[in-house]
């Protein structure tokens, strides 16, 4: 069976490859509920509007009043059933209120920019997608598919993918108290790549409180092993220097 | 005592080039009106930012910078290439070439579509008219009963506008499906305008036999002509969708979908404009207490204006252009 990868990859003008996650079921589940929810408040404010200017006729008879205000809320289900999803898609871009909510986002498929006609038929397209009621169709559909699309998505090619807001923690440095270790003890095989090089920062950087004493020091113990099975040189003495050696061989020091 | 700062690689390359970046995410969080030099900066940005992608994966720097940046990225270019307002200027070459010949171009799907709903819609009528205990095969009892209230309480056709809003949001969402049934290859379509039609001459056929004729034909009189054209569109639409899923000829299913989009939605496009219309009608015109002779003239205009903008205006064009 095919490993499923759940992202998207686009090559933009630019020749670089972007990778997006994908948005599953649940996700947008969610953002269909928030749509709901909203579309429901509004609903819910006219009634009550309309029950305020009307209460006089209300309490005689229910008769004429009662005919337009079927008639609105028709119009309003009818609205929010198949034009609400897509006029919020073309304004934002390829998100609803719900979708911005929850953090997801609608994009073409090869990274295009999303078309109009695109936008309009994945909308239109859940009349068959929520059926029975429940978006049965769109999640069996999303479950299968490997890029989690259902019907609409399928006909438009459009992918649902999250939207994050891109943040970083410029994270410390890695500081040493004492003089810099010497240097050069240990000539390895190969040199530690980046990537390692961030786990042992990430390892050394924790602080040791009364209770992760000795979990620390096991770390540290099992870290050590390994990047000198890696590099294939053994060390003697305390494994929290031989890391913070081969470190410093990595690195470029800074006096401060 | 002296602390020594060890920076890796990835470090020294962040420290570097992190101007840019928070430079960037300032600028995408949003650009003041006034600001042009902002405006200026961003695309620049962006590329500085793709162009340090580029290389900390060739660097192969650590995961965090990666991540960020292949975020940040997507951020920007998202912002940048988004896709623009709909131009005049393409809308209306469509309206005026794409749009009136739309019938021509299909003519087997508005065949089928026609006669599936039409067929459906004058067996379902007459059947019923003339055995209404079977009306419930097809329509609900509750219903049937609504119906019957409706037009009990307006026997002169100046019903309420309840009935009317019921019978819109029904029919506009049944004529929506009939579109979107398509995507199961056809067959959607085709259940979904055999359904309208049975169940709408179910209707017409039950009222007609228990007395109300006179109200109910008179109520549907005016916005029938845009209503059960709009449903021959939408199905003949749905009908397009499905043979181009089926036969996609020399491109994958997929392509091909993409190139007919337009083309399938210019079909549809008709349907929305005629329901929308139709359910202005019926909610203003039909329900009042307008004379039946203004209904039929509403109906003769309706039907005029399509026949002439869908058959006599494509005709005549292809005429001139072949002369």
């Amino acid at each position: 069976m095919a490993r499923t990868v759940p992202f998207l990859r686009i090559e933009t003008p630019e020749k670089i490859r972007i990778r997006y996650n994908l948005a599953g079921p649940g996700i947008r589940g969610m953002a269909l509920v928030v749509d709901y929810l909203i579309q429901g408040t509004v609903i819910l404010c006219f009634t009550i509007l309309w029950a305020v200017l009307n209460w006089d006729s209300l309490l005689e008879s229910e008769d004429e009043a009662g005919w337009v205000s079927y008639f609105f809320y028709f119009l309003m289900i009818f609205f929010f059933q198949w034009f609400y999803h897509t006029l919020f898609e073309l304004w934002w871009n390829g998100q609803t209120p719900g979708k911005k909510m929850v953090g997801i986002q609608v994009v073409s498929r090869t990274g295009d920019p999303l078309e109009t006609g695109a936008v309009i038929m994945r909308n239109l397209l859940r009349g068959i997608d929520s059926f029975p009621w429940i978006y049965l169709v769109g999640l069996i559909t999303s479950l299968v598919d490997r890029q989690k699309r259902r019907l609409g998505d399928m006909i438009s090619d459009t992918v649902v993918v999250q939207k994050t807001e891109p943040s970083f923690h410029f994270p410390p440095s890695l500081q040493l108290t004492e003089s810099p270790p010497a240097q050069g003890r240990y000539r390895g095989v190969r040199s530690l790549t980046e990537h390692e090089l961030f786990i042992i920062r990430q390892i050394l950087a924790q602080t040791s409180g009364p209770n992760k004493d000795k979990k620390r020091r096991e770390m540290i113990y099992t870290l050590a092993s390994k990047v000198s099975r890696a590099l294939e040189v053994s060390y003697s003495g305390d494994p929290e220097d031989f890391l913070k050696e081969t470190y410093a061989d990595h690195s470029t020091p800074n006096k401060k | 005592m002296p602390t020594t700062v060890l920076r890796t690689k990835s470090e020294i390359f962040l420290e570097e080039r992190r101007g840019n970046w928070i430079e960037l995410q300032r600028l995408l969080r949003g650009i003041a009106p006034g600001n042009l030099e902002g405006l200026r900066r961003l695309p620049k940005l962006y590329r500085c930012v793709v162009a340090d992608l580029a290389q900390a994966r060739a660097l192969a720097l650590a995961p965090d910078v990666l991540e960020y940046l292949n975020e940040l990225a997507s951020a920007a270019h998202h912002r940048l290439y988004s896709a623009g307002p709909l131009s005049s200027g393409k809308v209306s070459p469509w309206f005026r070439h794409s749009l009136p010949g739309v019938i021509f171009r299909h003519p087997w799907a508005f065949l089928l579509a026609a006669l599936l709903f039409f067929g459906s819609f004058a067996l379902s009528l007459f059947l019923i008219w003339a055995h209404p205990e079977w009306a419930q095969a097809v329509v609900s009892a509750e219903t049937l009963e609504m119906f019957e209230e409706m037009y009990a309480q307006a026997p002169d056709g100046g019903m309420g506008l309840g009935g009317a809003a019921y019978y819109i949001q029904h029919n506009t969402s049944l004529a929506f499906l009939c579109f979107a049934g398509g995507v199961l290859f056809g067959l959607g379509s085709v259940y979904f305008l055999l359904y309208n039609g049975l169940f709408l001459g179910a209707v017409g056929g039950y009222l007609t036999a228990q007395g109300y004729g006179d109200a109910f034909w008179r109520f549907v009189t005016a916005h029938s002509g845009l209503e059960l054209s709009g449903i021959v569109f939408a199905g003949a639409a749905g009908l397009v969708m499905g043979h181009r899923i089926l036969e996609a000829g020399r491109y994958n299913r997929r392509d091909e979908l993409r190139r007919s989009r337009d083309e399938i939605l210019t079909v549809l496009a008709p349907a929305v404009g005629l329901l929308a219309l139709a359910a202005l009608v019926e909610g203003l015109i039909s329900p009042s207490a307008a004379e039946m002779s203004l209904r039929v003239i509403i109906l003769a205009t309706s039907l005029g204006l399509l026949t002439l903008v869908f058959f006599l205006y494509p005709l005549l064009k292809r005429q001139t252009h072949e002369s």
